[in-house]
């Protein structure tokens, strides 16, 4: 198998097992749908050039995370952050699950509107570490920060949470 | 601990839909093969300077065709004859330059829109029709966000909300008993060019082989339209001196379409069909497809989401609005059950279909009871205008006699269905006609409330006629001299 196959290879398994999560991640932090797939795909594409670069990729996952929560900031930095009730109004949908019941859709809802009340880089963190499934030392190097202040972060994102899923 | 978990489990469970995933890919796809040439940056960031300089070329560039300067040419001399007074810049636009307002002027103030930082811009977020932000809000603040649509399905959901916007300019505006003539046109000729944009990207979607997501697509934002349709013809119920006003907005919608379909049993076979439902292309499955089961189980869901928006109106609107809305809810949860059993049997056409409706009277349900709550909050409803009396009784007259016999020919095609074997080589076509003649009977009825009697005449005799012809072919060409002298009249080549 010569190597433009092996990195076809590659980046096609990426794209399979990971694009998901490269989708939430983004849609989480940027609760708008067609901007967090665009930035998914954005992700994609410059992993993609990098690959074709002949660049080195050790680990895949920690790459497009990163690639992704530098899109994001970038994004987020150019766009006003919108309210939940106003994308609604504009047509936001979601995008729950159909096959999910009544209680489930929901609950999903409440995830959202919740995710929105906590202090933006607490969220951040709390995305990665819970719904992502990275581990502080990954996040920091993704995010550039120390672990000790990532721990410090998660710390405190959480009783915010919780405190918010109490009131709720 | 348990409070976090089920949180963050909720959380994990968001995911794409199958189509996102699939047209992503195909960008990426398509991006490998151009990507010896190009960075991703320099595609987006190109691809953005080239809409934008596109989109001022084209509006440098717009002029009118001699037929629209000269009738703008004609309207000016009647005005000024008349001596009427200066309008709001934005009806004089509208007026004396119909399609086109991207003057020198207008141009200008694109500019400055955009070098300003966006406040003008934000600021005709909410302007309306007559007002003089209400051609920066439609024609440079939309038209610009629509740049940045790159897949046709987001462009489609984008013209289709760009359409729903001007229905509910429209109904915002015969609320509060403010819609005039020139508002109507205005909105009318918007709809139509923003449905027949929504109408082709659904089309380049199927074209593209995502049959699937077009006719999913299509349901869900056809439902949406539909129901503003239906909440405009409830406002002209109470706005009676408006019914004129509403019936040229809903007559934006009214496109003429040429669908191809084809069939999955045969794929080198294909029926071309005029028709002006919202059909869309989609291949008759005679198994079970668990995208169709997936498309159901949102249409559910998405049912449930409008009872409980009904229910948490309860303590604001009226009882009886909560009331009717929730029997259109009952409605629309039998429609989609139904919708099922076409599935189940191998029908999906007529299950996507089914599906539509439902979804349409579910939002409409939705819609209605807060449409009931600003009807009360603007006061009683206007008087209704009196017409000549005998001449409008006998318009009236004339149009419910055409509808009820549309309504008879249309049933006994419907009956003549039921019994007739779907093997009938004719069966497939006649079931699409039949919706044709429904669809031409529910705007005879619409037509019918908002007094535009003639219309209504129209329409009924068109579902009829179309009805009969059916029959007479599901019955074969020898029945024909068993005919009813009245429907032999009916097929004469008038029609």
């Amino acid at each position: 198998m010569n190597q433009q196959s092996d990195i076809e290879k590659i980046f096609n398994d990426a794209y399979e097992q990971y694009a998901d999560a490269i989708f939430r991640h983004c849609y989480f932090r940027v609760f708008d749908r067609d901007r967090a797939r665009d930035l998914m795909q954005d992700a994609f594409v410059r992993t993609w050039e990098y690959l074709q670069k002949g660049e080195q990729i050790d680990n895949i996952r920690a790459f497009l995370y990163r690639v992704a929560n530098n899109l994001v900031i970038d994004d987020v930095r150019k766009k006003k952050e919108a309210s939940l009730d106003s994308l609604m109004e504009a047509g936001f949908n979601p995008g729950f699950d159909g096959s999910q019941d009544m209680k489930n859709k929901v609950d999903e809802w409440k995830v959202l509107s919740t995710f929105k009340m906590i202090e933006k880089h607490y969220r951040d963190v709390l995305i990665m570490r819970h719904i992502d499934g990275l581990s502080p030392s990954e996040i920091a190097e993704i995010t550039g920060e120390s672990a000790n202040v990532i721990s410090v972060r998660l710390h405190r994102g959480t009783q915010q949470l919780r405190s918010h899923l109490k009131d709720g | 601990m348990d409070d976090l978990n089920a949180f963050f489990g909720t959380a994990k469970k968001i995911s794409l839909r199958t189509g996102e995933k699939a047209s992503v890919w195909q960008n990426l796809l398509d991006f490998q093969r151009g990507a010896a040439v190009r960075k991703a940056e320099d595609v987006r960031h190109t691809k953005r300077m080239r809409n934008i300089h596109q989109f001022i070329h084209a509006a440098q560039g717009i002029q009118m065709t001699n037929s629209e300067r000269n009738e703008s040419f004609a309207r000016i001399v009647a005005d000024r004859k008349n001596s009427r007074t200066a309008r709001t810049v934005t009806e004089i636009f509208d007026i004396y330059l119909p399609r086109f307002h991207f003057t020198p002027v207008f141009a200008s103030v694109l500019l400055l829109a955009m070098t300003v930082g966006g406040t003008v811009s934000y600021a005709a977020e909410s302007a309306l029709p007559g007002e003089f932000l209400y051609g920066i809000k439609v024609h440079i603040n939309e038209p610009l966000a629509g740049s940045f649509k790159f897949t046709s399905e987001s462009r489609a959901r984008y013209e289709t909300r760009r359409t729903i916007r001007r229905l509910e300019e429209a109904e915002h505006l015969a609320v509060r008993s403010n819609l005039s003539r020139v508002a109507a046109a205005t909105i009318s000729d918007k709809v139509r060019w923003h449905s027949a944009k929504v109408r082709k990207n659904i089309e380049s979607l199927r074209s593209g082989g995502f049959a699937d997501a077009a006719a999913s697509l299509d349901a869900e934002l056809m439902a949406s339209i539909q129901a503003h349709e239906n909440i405009l013809v409830r406002v002209a119920l109470s706005r009676q001196n408006l019914k004129n006003e509403i019936a040229t907005v809903l007559r934006g919608m009214e496109i003429e379409e040429v669908v191809t379909i084809a069939i999955a049993d045969d794929a080198t076979e294909s029926l071309a069909l005029t028709q002006e439902t919202s059909l869309i292309a989609t291949r008759a499955a005679k198994r079970v497809d668990n995208h169709a089961v997936e498309q159901l189980q949102t249409a559910k869901m998405k049912i449930e989401e409008s009872r409980s928006a009904i229910e948490s109106m309860r303590k604001t609107s009226g009882m009886d609005a909560v009331n009717f809305s929730l029997e259109k809810i009952e409605n629309a949860k039998m429609q989609l059950k139904e919708a099922e059993l076409l599935l189940a049997e191998g029908n999906a056409e007529a299950s996507v279909h089914l599906r539509k409706f439902s979804l349409a009277e579910a939002e409409e349900a939705k819609l209605l009871v807060k449409i009931e709550h600003d009807l009360q909050q603007s006061g009683a409803p206007a008087e209704k205008m009196q017409m000549k009396g005998e001449e409008s009784a006998g318009l009236r007259t004339g149009a419910e006699v055409s509808i009820a016999a549309a309504k008879v020919s249309v049933a006994r095609l419907k009956e003549l269905l039921k019994t007739t074997d779907a093997a009938h080589t004719y069966f497939e076509d006649a079931r699409k006609k039949l919706l044709v003649a429904q669809k031409a009977l529910e705007k005879a009825e619409r037509a019918l409330l908002l007094d535009q009697w003639e219309e209504a005449v129209a329409l009924a005799k068109k579902a009829e006629v179309s009805a009969q012809r059916v029959i007479v072919r599901l019955q074969g060409e020898g029945e024909l001299k068993f005919m009813d002298k009245a429907d032999v009249e009916i097929l004469k080549p008038k029609f």
